[in-house]
Parts: C-alpha cells; sequence; structure tokens
C-alpha cells in the first residue's frame, strides 16, 4: 500500500478513537460558555471561541464524533441490508432475483437523497431520524455488488465442489460465497465514507441533522457563515475538518483497493 | 458633407446635449431578507414591506415621526364624541389615487367596509366597530359598540386601514374583495406608485407627481430580495444598496465600515420567553431555577451589545417605561439544588425564525446557562407562521419560546390583546388567568396616560408572577445606512423601517 494511503488507513483509526474517546479528550463542555466570544485561536484557546464564547476544540472533537460515527452506522446499515438483498436475489434466481433487482435499481433511479431530506424534514429535524432516513436509500450499490459477485463465485469450482460435498442454504453462502464479495463491499464501503460524511454534512448544514447547539460539523459551518469575514475560525475550521475527513476516508479506501488487488 | 450627414450629426449632438443636460435618477436601493407576502394593507400582517406599503397607501391618521402621539394623515382633523363612542374626520382636499380619481369619504367607506370583512386576516382591527358613514363628501364618521380608547392607536398602526381607490375595490374586485389583483398591483393615495412587481426578486416605486403633499426626494425606491445578510452587508459596501433596514448582526455595529452610519432608536420590539406550563416547567421550583439561569444579565451585552438594555416590564419602554429592569432570581446555587431534587430536566427552546439569527444565539447563550445549573436543552427553530398554532400541541410545543414581537400599536391594550389575555391571538401556550383579563378589561378604558401605565404595569407585574411571560429585553431597531442619508423619520411602531416619503441626499 502507498505510503500515503497507509497513513490514511492509520489516520482513519486515529479519527474512530477520537470520536469514541470525545468525552475525555474535549477540554472544555461544548456547549457551554467557556469565556468571551469571538476569541481567535490562541494559546488559551487553541481553535478560539465561538460567537457564544464556547471553546472552538470541544466542539470540533465532539463535530468529528457527531459526523464519524453516524457516518459508519449509514454504511454498515448499507452493507448489511444491501448485502441481503444482494445475497438473496442471487442465490434464489428466477422471480425473486428479477424483483429485487428491480427493487435495487428503483432504488438507484429515485433522487435518494432529496427524497431522504424531505422524509427528514417531515418527521423532524434530529441526527437518528437523519441515519435511519439515509440507511433506507444507502444500501442498493452494495446489493448490486454483493449480487454479482456472489452469481460470479457460485459457478466457480470450490463452490461447486462444496455444494458437491453437500454444503447447502445458508451455510454455503456464509461460508463460500460471501466472503469472496467482502472485499469489494469493504472498499467501496471505506471509499463511500467520504460521500456519507458530505451528505451528513449537507443534512446539518440544512438545519436537518441534531438540534443546536450540538456540535455536528456541517451545522457548526453553517450557523456561523455570517462571521466569515470577521471571524474566520468559526465558520472555517469545521469546513477543514469536513474536507480532512473526506480525504482521509478517499484516500484510506484506495489503500484498500490497492491492498486487495495485491492480495 | 451632405445636407443628411450634417442633420444627423446636429441631431445626434442635439440628443447627446440633452441626455448631459438630463438629471440622473435619484433612486434608493433597498434590500429586504425576505419577500412580501403582498402589498395589500388587509391581507396579511407583513414586517418586510411596510416601508413600501406606507407610502403606495395611506390612513386617516399615523404616528408622529420618533414618537407614539397620534399625528394627522389622511384625515386632516378629527373629533371624539364625550361618550367616546363616535369618531368625526374631516378628511383632507386634493387626494387623488393613483389612477387619478379624487377620493371622497364614500370611497374611504367603500374601503372601511371592505376592510371589516370577516374573511379578511386584519378586519379585527374594526372589531369593535357598530356602524360607519359618509354624511358628506369630507366627513367619514365610526361609531363604536363601546369606547375604546386605544382606537386611534389601531388607526395608526402599521398594519392599520389604509385606504385603497375604487380602481381596485370596484373596477378589479373580481370574486375576491380585489384580494387577487392587489397581490401585485396597487392603487393608494401615497406619494409612490408600485411600477414594477417582480415577486421574489424586485419591487419598484416611482414617484406620484400627482400627491398631494410634498414631492419625495428620490425618483424611484428600488427594493431587491436579498435572504443572505452577509450579500446585503457586501452590497452595501460596495454601494450597490444604500439601507439595510434589518438584520445588520448587532455584533459587528462596532466596527463598520467607512461610509455607513447607524441609526439605532427604541422600538415596540421586546425580547420575551414564553413558559410551556404543561411539560417540564410545570413545576414551579424548576421554573424558578430556569429563570435564574435564563437571566438577560448573562447575554445580553454579548447578543446586543449597546442595542439593547433589560426589559423593564411586559411592555416595551417605548410604551411603557417601568420603574426599574425586571428582578431575575440570581442564586444559582439554589436553582442548581433545585434541578437535582426535581431529577434529570431535558428541555427544549423553541425560538421564532423572524429575527433567526439574533433568537438563535439568545437560545443558545441560555443553553449554556441551563447547563451550569444542570438543565439539558436544545434550540429548534419555530417558523413564523407555526408559531400561533403552538398552543393546539401544548405536549409537542417547546418548554420556552422566545421571540421579539411587535404590537399592534403604541397603546397597552395592543400589547395586552394580542399577547396575554385569555384566548388572545399569539398567546402561545394558552396562558388565562381571568385576573389578568378583569385587569385588562379596566385598564383598556382608562383614558388618562399615567393612570392607564399604572394599570399596565399592575398587569406586567403579575404575569412575571406567573412565571408565564418573562420580559427579557428592549431591542432598539437598527438601520445601516450610507452616510449623506438624511430625514430618516423613523417612528418605534413601526418596525423596520425608515419613511420613503422624507428621507433624501444631503
Amino acid at each position: 500500500m502507498p505510503r500515503l494511503e497507509a497513513a490514511a488507513v492509520c489516520m482513519l483509526f486515529v479519527i474512530t478513537l477520537v470520536a469514541f474517546a470525545a468525552p475525555w479528550l474535549a477540554p472544555a463542555d461544548p456547549v457551554v460558555k467557556i469565556g468571551e466570544p469571538y476569541q481567535p485561536p490562541s494559546l488559551s484557546y487553541l481553535f478560539g471561541t465561538d460567537e457564544i464564547g464556547r471553546d472552538m476544540l470541544a466542539r470540533m472533537i465532539y463535530g468529528v464524533r457527531l459526523t464519524w460515527l453516524p457516518s459508519l452506522v449509514i454504511i454498515a446499515a448499507g452493507v448489511v441490508i444491501g448485502t441481503i438483498v444482494g445475497g438473496l436475489g442471487a442465490l434464489a434466481g428466477g422471480v425473486i432475483d428479477l424483483l429485487l433487482t428491480r427493487l435495487t435499481e428503483l432504488f438507484i433511479v429515485i433522487p435518494s437523497t432529496m427524497i431522504a431530506l424531505a422524509a427528514v424534514a417531515a418527521i423532524g429535524p434530529g441526527i437518528w431520524h437523519t441515519v435511519a432516513t439515509m440507511s433506507v436509500f444507502w444500501w442498493p450499490w452494495y446489493a448490486r455488488i454483493v449480487r454479482s459477485e456472489v452469481k460470479v463465485v457460485a459457478s466457480r469450482p470450490h463452490a461447486e465442489a462444496a455444494r458437491l460435498s453437500g454444503v447447502s442454504g445458508p451455510r454455503l453462502v456464509i461460508r463460500y460465497l460471501l466472503p469472496a464479495a467482502l472485499p469489494s463491499v469493504l472498499v467501496t464501503a471505506t471509499l463511500d465514507v467520504a460521500n456519507v460524511i458530505l451528505v451528513l454534512s449537507l443534512f446539518s448544514f440544512l438545519g436537518l441533522g441534531a438540534p443546536a447547539p450540538t456540535p455536528e460539523l456541517g451545522a457548526m459551518t453553517a450557523r456561523s457563515l455570517a462571521s466569515l469575514t470577521t471571524h474566520w475560525w468559526i465558520p472555517i475550521l469545521p469546513a477543514v475538518a469536513i474536507f480532512i475527513l473526506v480525504v482521509t476516508a478517499n484516500l484510506a479506501g484506495d489503500g484498500l483497493r490497492a491492498l486487495m488487488k495485491a492480495v | 458633407m451632405g445636407v443628411g450627414k450634417a442633420a444627423a450629426v446636429l441631431v445626434a449632438m442635439g440628443l447627446l446635449a440633452q441626455a448631459q443636460a438630463a438629471p440622473a435618477e435619484k433612486v434608493l436601493r433597498v434590500a429586504y431578507d425576505d419577500d412580501v407576502a403582498t402589498f395589500d394593507p388587509d391581507d396579511a400582517i407583513i414586517l418586510f414591506g411596510l416601508d413600501a406599503s406606507r407610502v403606495l397607501y395611506e390612513g386617516l391618521v399615523q404616528y408622529r415621526p420618533g414618537t407614539t402621539e397620534i399625528a394627522p394623515w389622511l384625515a386632516q382633523s378629527w373629533s371624539i364624541s364625550p361618550d367616546g363612542l363616535t369618531y368625526r374626520f374631516t378628511l383632507r382636499d386634493g387626494v387623488t389615487f393613483h389612477d387619478g380619481r379624487p377620493m371622497t369619504a364614500a370611497d374611504v367607506l367603500g374601503y372601511f367596509r371592505r376592510r371589516s370583512t370577516p374573511s379578511l386576516p386584519l378586519s379585527y382591527f374594526l372589531d369593535g366597530v357598530a356602524d360607519m358613514s359618509a354624511p358628506d363628501p369630507h366627513t367619514f364618521v365610526i361609531t363604536l359598540k363601546a369606547p375604546q380608547p386605544a382606537f386611534l392607536d389601531r388607526l395608526a398602526s402599521p398594519w392599520a386601514p389604509k385606504i385603497i381607490g375604487p380602481g381596485a375595490l370596484v373596477d378589479h374586485a373580481g370574486g375576491d374583495l380585489g384580494v387577487g389583483w392587489l397581490g401585485e398591483h396597487a392603487d393608494g393615495t401615497g406619494p409612490y406608485k408600485l411600477d414594477e412587481f417582480a415577486r421574489g426578486q424586485r419591487y419598484v416605486l416611482v414617484r406620484n407627481p400627482s400627491y398631494w403633499g410634498p414631492q419625495p426626494y428620490f425618483d424611484k425606491i428600488q427594493i431587491l430580495i436579498v435572504p443572505s445578510s452577509n450579500q446585503q452587508m457586501l452590497m452595501l459596501e460596495r454601494g450597490e444598496l444604500d439601507i439595510i433596514e434589518h438584520g445588520y448582526p448587532f455584533d459587528q455595529l462596532a466596527k463598520l465600515p467607512p461610509g455607513l452610519k447607524v441609526d439605532a432608536h427604541d422600538a415596540l420590539g421586546l425580547e420575551m420567553a414564553y413558559f410551556n406550563p404543561t411539560k417540564a416547567l410545570r413545576d414551579p421550583k424548576v421554573r424558578k431555577a430556569v429563570l435564574t439561569a435564563i437571566n438577560p444579565a448573562g447575554w445580553l451585552n454579548d447578543v446586543f451589545g449597546a442595542y439593547a438594555t433589560p426589559a423593564r416590564s411586559a411592555y416595551p419602554k417605548a410604551m411603557i417605561t417601568g420603574p426599574a429592569p425586571v428582578a431575575f432570581p440570581t442564586d444559582l446555587a439554589a436553582a442548581r439544588r433545585a434541578i437535582a431534587a426535581a431529577g434529570p430536566v431535558a428541555i427544549e427552546i423553541g425560538c421564532a425564525d423572524q429575527e433567526g439569527p439574533v433568537q438563535q444565539r439568545i437560545a443558545e447563550f441560555m443553553v449554556s446557562q441551563l447547563k451550569q445549573i444542570g438543565v439539558t436543552a436544545t434550540v429548534r427553530t419555530i417558523p413564523i407562521d407555526q408559531d400561533s398554532s403552538l398552543v393546539n400541541d401544548l405536549a409537542r410545543a417547546p418548554d420556552i419560546f422566545i421571540a421579539q414581537n411587535y404590537p399592534d400599536a403604541a397603546h397597552p391594550a395592543t400589547q395586552t390583546g394580542v399577547f396575554f389575555e385569555t384566548g388572545a391571538a399569539l398567546n402561545y401556550f394558552g396562558y388565562s388567568n381571568p385576573k389578568i383579563d378583569a385587569m385588562s378589561a379596566a385598564a383598556g378604558q382608562i383614558t388618562s396616560i399615567p393612570e392607564r401605565n399604572q394599570a399596565y404595569l399592575a398587569i406586567s407585574d403579575l404575569l412575571f408572577a406567573d412565571e408565564a411571560f418573562i420580559p427579557l429585553a428592549d431591542v432598539k431597531d437598527v438601520i445601516v445606512y450610507r452616510a449623506g442619508l438624511v430625514d430618516l423619520n423613523t417612528r418605534p411602531a413601526l418596525p423596520w423601517a425608515v419613511d420613503y416619503a422624507t428621507i433624501r441626499r444631503e
């Protein structure tokens, strides 16, 4: 794996660690005023304070947690649902495969982000509403990949051999077929994290994420745009954090893909 | 050179000279954050567009600039019968509508009849009217069912009846009292006519040459819809706008770019917190603890700087100046103990979106202060068209609603009648206290202003004691404009507006 991509994979682990350890790492409570508003970055406040006087570093650490962990949940939900739908279609074949394939195509062609936005707006903003709604729309590509991989693997000699030796049903799927689809799914998921982060940020930017003053990176940027020319660090730092998350996830995905190819 | 060519050159030179001699058009460029619902004075309570509406249409009376005194407008004088029931208005001579028709008392009567049609949202201004008549072309008479000392204030309100001409009400009445036509046109008596109506983009008013009063300075008022305050600020700096009448961030007023000036004047905008008594704030001890935490002393200066002062009563100080700022409990340790004893307390603060960033900021300061006494709070923005329906579902309504509200007029009866009385239109959480209703009915009949004010201050004390309405801050109306503009003639009762009829360049 190239060095840059390897560093990105390590970075992802660090980010995940920071996300889980936010309550212990953050230097202050992210919703409590700890100083005068609009203090620029300094030794006292490394990332400055925001328009309320809250510590920006604490809010960024919590912001990473509230952006990164929901992204992982959405990806995981997409992988699980996609695997079930794709795997079932590939194995069952016939009408069931046709129906599941058409359903998958339907979910691919509809403007899922717009529908998810409308759904969250209807049921009410909230981070878990966003996660649940996005999970509903995030599985079709995984279903396609799993179906295609399972179909290919099912006709390979080792799967034939397993069948001839009496292995069938769930055991055949779990032991012999799905593992073959795993590398492609994993690479896609890693590359997909960046997309999820951007869509989540869009939701929170539009006020459809967690309620204020929850420190979500997209919402922090959106709410402080008016300060862009006067107190740059308040909208810019969360935006930079989103950028770093997205680039890191992309590079890590590239790294994994390279690794899988090499293997 | 042939004769034809020479003639052409001469004509061109003539045209050039004419163009050079013509004075440059004087245009005032303003921007609104939000679109104008309609300029029809009877069809909606608008905030953006009030300034334009009052130079298209005029009422019988108005507030004198900078004050809450009633002054003549289309009525040059008026008298009130000793029993307080009959108002006789003598109409101004020489007034014409924008289509050139002269205004008569019959037109005024026809318009007032339209205004009192119950299907129009602002018909409630005339709820107490028993009869109206036009005994001669210059006299218009209104008879009330019962005395209303606030009646002239209601007629001077920014949302008061303003006379629409028969060109709209008869010629374009349609089946909807002209509402459809007036949604995109205007036919008033004001110093400007509506020249261009591009919904959501731009409105242009042009000077009315046959106006009965002094001609305004500007030939045109160009109103742009620019939702981003950042963009408005940049446009003002670049000279593409002349005025920002609302929404200039308070925290940037201290370092205005050169060439810009601030007009900050007392207004009727009172920052209030409304408590929903059906959820977490049902417990009086929790209520008192929350009251301690949201004390404006903790955030007022950070949010408004020099442009607000602690509220003195449930009435804006431009209406009644209370004797001292409202006294909030200050014992934070006791508040912490009360919350600890009550168990985990989580509340939701709703904030009005009409002053979006400011309300959001106040709410987030409150969240910070509440966290320090152990209360977890979140913030939800309530769209302006949903705030009046909070009362319909108190279980899903926020625990606290904060808003900067504007009463209909400068008389305290309009504040009490809209917010505090049982069943009032903006009594957000359905507060009802028969004693307040009785006190309000009595205060509404007092004509002596000092006595009246004392009666309303007693109502304010009781409202605060009930912990239902929490006055937070008297907020000034702030207008930022390019240096050189004078005679803005703002009025406390007219939110977010300068007087387009008088403003001029030095």
